[in-house]
């Protein structure tokens, strides 16, 4: 098998070799070959021996924690969609369900957006990165399950175009490419974004859903509440333990905070996204949401006297804090920017959430608006870095 | 007692690669080689000038060539002999010198001194013993790390006593029945500079015991914690002390001997390891020695032949030696069993600075050293980790980007110069980025402004 694979990329690589008919076709080549095989290159320059890492391995490991989630919303899908619909809850059939919605999504992601990548790649003559196999599946799970495909399509190219290729490609793009695209999506086509049963797959027509249904997300709930929010959310059926656990409609991949920590205990212990970064969004979120409750009185809105635990548990906050914050490529690289990065998209979060009415889903606005900031963070602390230095120059 | 007047330093590297292949203590003396093969094309920064053809008769301790631009600047013949071939590569470049070792023709005799007569002799006088008993070559100026200019008095002068790149000798091995010589050679260079730091490895203590009265500074850490930039770094206190020379201990040792016999010190203690050399082991020989006969059997094809560490060595090839000042040989394979889909592989066999294989679970083993890059070549993905690993507080992804923009004045500001060219920051990036080959590359070039 290896030898055949071997063999076959051997002569492929005859066609593709500089000077070649195909040459420009290279990079695209160079992909494929490096993802079935391991390199033969070996080292030019001091130091000649390097490690085992590679930027495949580094974002292989950001696709593994991403699987539990996306595993539980497939089946979420289906689970709230026989739920609106009334009809059995039966495991099968409910994963069938999920998968019929969620795979052509995933197609539609890794399609359409390595189609991007590659022609980029082949234009520009660089290496296809890797960055976007993690940046398709981040969309994927990010997106409402009742999006239509062409919609998905066009948020894809969106984000692939205008959150990279125009900065000048992987490394030097400074939005997160996922979230431009679902900020893309969430401006472009309201309609289909926000409302009321949007965020739920529904198979049947809207009049024989069960009596009750709303389908409104947590998050929507809060932020039209009057009266105690905690118990607007509960009639509405979310317990915090149920937001906890994630069986409450909502984007695909993004309900289950458990799943999310079980992520985010991965890529701590692989030690491939920075804590830094999660720690001080937490802090950041606590503390707002902590300063809001206590200011808070009969006359303000009541969204102002959620507790900090149920904003943790509530939308995208642990989903963004976990994957999309912690994008290396998009957020500040120094320790000290991480942390005051990590901090205000905490508090930011809160602020749009219970601020701006509009927006109620304010982790996605928080986390792009510090990654136009996060250059200046860094430049702010690299002049401290500098002035620390003692001088060496001729 | 001599702790308390010694500076300690620690270096912030957090990683340190256990390779396989330590050589063992013992040291081989090899027989003498028939042949002695220099190679003027691997030193830096030089314009070499033979000062012999084919065919001429030299002695040990004669001119083989000096620098065009520094004439002082001179490289002896080891041993005596006849020039039996020069050898040049692309743009005419001279890749080698050999010479066939003939016994008879006699040693070129310098005045001898003694400890007490080293004494009494005056800056000009060392200087001019050094330049023509072709020494002067071991002395090195940082930030370039070119051969220090005479005419110029450092502020100070680095000797570490060792060098714990992966593989390198021993320094308790080498300094064993050396002491008078070290001596000697630390005693002309404290001619040179008004300061002379002389630096032992916090855990080589029989080094501590032997010099106790002459170490100023204790080191410890990992590699490259006895590199003299990452030293200066740890003991600089102001812009002042940046432009220090540096000498490896086993050139002062040979200086030592210089000075006290007369005789160019052709004799070196070197290292033969990696993972194609059978037994790798500590060698007694001549300085120009071929790998054919430091290695007793040489590795076929498919090898890769480093003069040198694995860090910061020089590539070579089957034909070449170990040239001046050059104390390890490491022979690499550069085959690899291709695999597949590898990225998928928990990779228990891969030890690695980040946690992202099984091995990081594991009780940590030797690794063989490989010549394989292990990846393709990406843009930098920001994973910060060549910070963390900096023994001198760089912060290399800034740099890289801005020597790509042309920023020397923001490169100079990031502490360009301080870099120690050990390798690790290019060791570990995920993304392939020859870090510390662009930074070798953008001093060399500062170097060379700075010359005109
Ligand atoms: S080579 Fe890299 S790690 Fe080593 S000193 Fe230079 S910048 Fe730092
Ligand atoms: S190690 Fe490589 S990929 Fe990571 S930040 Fe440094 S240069 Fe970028």
């Amino acid at each position: 098998m290896k030898k055949y694979i071997e063999s076959l990329f051997h002569s492929l690589e005859q066609h593709v070799k500089p000077g070649k008919k195909y040459s420009k076709l290279y990079p695209l080549f160079e992909a494929f070959e490096s993802f079935a095989l391991s390199v033969r290159t070996v080292t030019q320059k001091a130091p000649f021996i390097r490690d085992f890492i590679d930027t495949k391995r580094y974002m292989n490991l950001v696709i593994l924690s991403m699987l539990p989630c996306l595993i539980f919303g497939i089946f979420n899908v289906g689970y709230q969609s026989h739920l609106a619909a009334g009809l059995p809850l039966d495991i099968v059939s409910i994963m069938i369900v999920g998968i019929m919605r969620v795979i052509p999504l995933l197609i539609i992601s890794y399609g359409v957006g390595l189609g991007w990548e590659f022609l980029s790649a082949i234009i520009r003559g660089h290496e296809v990165s890797e960055g976007y196999l993690v940046s398709a599946m981040l969309i994927v799970l990010t997106l409402p399950p009742t999006i239509p495909l062409w919609q998905a399509a066009v948020g894809v190219t969106f984000g692939v175009i205008v959150g990279k290729e125009v900065f000048g490609g992987s490394g030097r793009n400074f939005l997160n490419p996922a979230l431009t695209t679902r900020a893309f999506l969430f401006f472009s086509f309201p309609a289909q974004l926000s409302g009321d049963t949007v965020w739920t797959y529904l198979m049947v027509g809207k009049d024989q859903l069960i009596d009750g249904y709303s389908g409104a997300t947590a998050l929507a709930v809060a932020a039209s509440a009057t009266g105690s929010v905690t118990d607007a959310l509960v009639t509405s059926g979310f317990t915090l333990a149920q937001l906890f656990f994630g069986l409450v409609p909502g984007s695909i991949g993004e309900t289950s905070t458990l799943l999310v920590l079980v992520g985010a205990a991965f890529l701590l212990l692989t030690g491939v996204a920075s804590w830094r970064t999660m720690l001080g969004s937490v802090i950041g979120l606590v503390t707002m949401s902590s300063l809001l409750v206590v200011f808070s009185t009969e006359t303000t809105v009541p969204f102002l006297s959620l507790p900090p635990h149920w904003h943790m548990v509530m939308g995208s906050f642990a989903f963004g804090t976990v994957y999309m914050a912690t994008d290396p490529v998009s957020s500040p690289s120094l320790h000290a920017s991480k942390w005051i990065y990590g901090i205000m998209i905490g508090v930011l979060t809160v602020i749009i959430r219970c601020i701006n009415p509009a927006y109620p889903e304010g982790v996605m606005l928080a986390i792009l608006l510090m990654n136009v900031f996060a250059p200046a963070l860094d430049h702010i602390f690299l002049q401290r870095h500098i002035k620390g230095r003692i001088p060496n120059v001729i | 007692m001599t702790t308390s007047i010694c500076k300690e330093i620690e270096v912030p590297n957090h990683y340190s690669l256990a390779l396989a292949g330590i050589p063992s203590d013992g040291i081989r003396d090899l027989d003498p080689p028939k042949q002695c093969v220099l190679c003027p094309s691997a030193i830096p920064f030089s314009k070499p000038k033979l000062a012999v053809k084919e065919g001429d008769a030299v002695q040990k301790g004669a001119v083989l060539f000096y620098d065009k631009a520094r004439p002082t600047i001179r490289y002896m013949a080891p041993v005596s002999g006849y020039v039996s071939a020069i050898e040049y590569g692309p743009r005419r470049v001279i890749d080698a010198i050999r010479i066939d070792v003939n016994d008879s023709l006699g040693v070129v005799e310098n005045p001898a001194h003694t400890e007490a007569s080293i004494q009494e002799l005056d800056r000009d006088m060392i200087v001019s013993l050094l330049e023509t008993g072709g020494l002067w070559r071991t002395l090195k100026a940082l930030p370039f790390r070119a051969i220090a200019s005479s005419s110029v008095v450092p502020p100070s002068i680095i000797v570490a006593l060792g060098d714990n790149e992966p593989h390198s000798p021993s320094a308790s091995s080498v300094l064993a029945g050396r002491d008078a010589e070290i001596r000697a050679g630390i005693l002309a260079l404290k001619k040179l500079a008004p300061t002379v730091h002389v630096v032992a490895h916090r855990s080589d203590t029989s080094t501590q015991h032997m010099l106790s009265d002459l170490i100023t500074v204790h080191a410890d850490g990992d590699f490259p914690s006895l590199d003299p930039g990452v030293i200066l770094h740890g003991i600089k206190q102001t812009s002042d002390d940046n432009s220090a020379w540096y000498v490896q201990y086993q050139d002062v040792i040979r200086m030592g001997q210089l000075l006290l016999t007369g005789e160019y010190p052709s004799e070196i203690v070197a290292v033969i390891s990696g993972p194609l050399v059978k037994k790798p082991e500590h060698i007694r020989t001549i300085e120009g020695v071929p790998y054919k006969h430091a290695l007793a059997q040489l590795p076929s094809a498919n090898a890769r032949y480093l003069s040198g560490g694995v860090y910061t060595g020089r590539l070579s090839t089957r034909e070449g030696s170990l040239s001046y000042s050059e104390y390890a040989v490491h022979v690499l394979s550069e085959r690899y069993e291709r695999e597949l889909l590898h990225f998928f592989m928990p990779g228990a066999q891969k030890p690695s600075y980040f946690r992202t294989f099984v091995s990081a679970l594991l009780p940590k083993k030797q690794s063989e050293a490989s010549a394989n890059l292990n990846g393709g070549v990406r843009a930098c993905i920001a994973c910060s980790a060549c910070p963390d690993v900096c023994p001198v507080g760089i912060l290399p992804q800034f740099l890289a980007k801005a020597l790509y923009n042309n920023d020397i004045e923001g490169a100079l500001d990031l502490g360009l110069l301080d870099c120690a060219e050990c390798g690790l920051c290019s060791h570990i990036c995920p993304s392939k980025i020859e870090l510390t080959a662009i930074f070798k590359e953008a001093k060399q070039r500062l170097y060379k402004e700075s010359m005109v």
